[in-house]
């Protein structure tokens, strides 16, 4: 399909601009299409083309942390606040529905994205001014936030639970 | 007026040249939450076996309400933002991609204006 725009495109500026003597791109066309059916692609960084290393999963982490706050986490702190705004007898219910396990896990689950997302979201906010992204740097900076994680998720936890 | 081709446009060529803003949104409504979620701590350090009247009470002070408005704003934007990029990246289906860019752009706004609601009602005493 790429290919066939880019002949399409060739031919309309041809034709636009009336650069008929530009006539011999044409045979490269074909050589093209070759070149294009032959790049390589970057493969995707989870899957059997590449060994797991701990900065990409952690990037990949750094995503599915950031869905999950999206999809749970922020319902969760829109429900606490209409709860509250809602009056004692919502507020009582929704600290019972979380005071129960599913709502403790959830509740869990949702402070260590939090966490995680935080710390790594300052390494990620350090690389794009251009520091700390050779390979040494960023993997002991990755250990720093993974140990972060740990202490923050578990003093969050002391507090709320 | 635009100098470029239409036929380009038309067919959905080239870049659309927002990419830097949408890069530079992600990264200042990052910085913005680091301090937001900092009060966001406070808050459930305040709060926590905090019974209604307490609760109630701490939401409705204007400096945490306005704190409350900011960070549910920036927070909802950031991952409508962030939420976009990963649509575009993994969801290769035309339409489900456009389905679901909208639901996390219209979810976002719903919860902005649900969540500012919320937080005046209490604020103002409503």
């Amino acid at each position: 399909m790429y290919t066939k725009v880019l002949e399409h495109e060739a031919f309309y500026t041809l034709n636009k601009s009336r650069l008929v003597s530009r006539l011999p791109i044409l045979p490269r066309l074909s050589e093209m299409r070759m070149k294009a059916k032959q790049r390589p692609l970057s493969p995707f960084m989870i899957g059997p083309y590449y060994k797991p290393q701990m900065t990409s999963l952690m990037s990949i982490t750094h995503r599915a942390t950031g869905v999950f706050l999206s999809i749970v986490g922020a319902p969760l702190l829109l429900w606490f606040l209409i709860a509250v705004s809602n009056g004692p007898e919502s507020y009582n219910t929704m600290l019972a529905l979380l005071g129960g396990w599913p709502g403790k896990f959830v509740v869990a689950a949702t402070l260590l994205c939090l966490s995680f997302h935080l710390l790594n979201g300052i390494r990620h906010l350090v690389w794009d001014t251009g520091r700390a992204l050779d390979i040494k740097t960023a993997q002991t900076a990755g250990l720093a936030v993974l140990a972060g994680t740990v202490v923050l998720t578990a003093v969050l936890l002391g507090v709320v639970l | 007026m635009s100098m470029r081709n239409p036929l380009a446009t038309a067919r959905g060529l080239g870049s659309a040249k927002e990419g830097v803003h949408h890069w530079y949104a992600q990264r200042a409504s990052a910085l913005l939450l680091i301090v937001l979620v900092g009060w966001l701590i406070y808050a459930m350090v305040s709060l926590a076996n905090a019974d209604h009247a307490v609760a109630s009470a701490f939401i409705g002070q204007p400096l945490n309400a306005a704190f409350l408005i900011l960070l549910i704003v920036t927070m909802l934007y950031h991952a409508m933002l962030g939420v976009q990029v990963v649509i575009e990246d993994y969801v290769h289906h035309p339409v489900l991609e456009v389905v679901l860019y909208f639901l996390s752009r219209a979810g976002a706004l719903f919860g902005m204006a649900l969540g500012i609601i919320h937080v005046l009602k209490l604020a103002l005493g409503a």
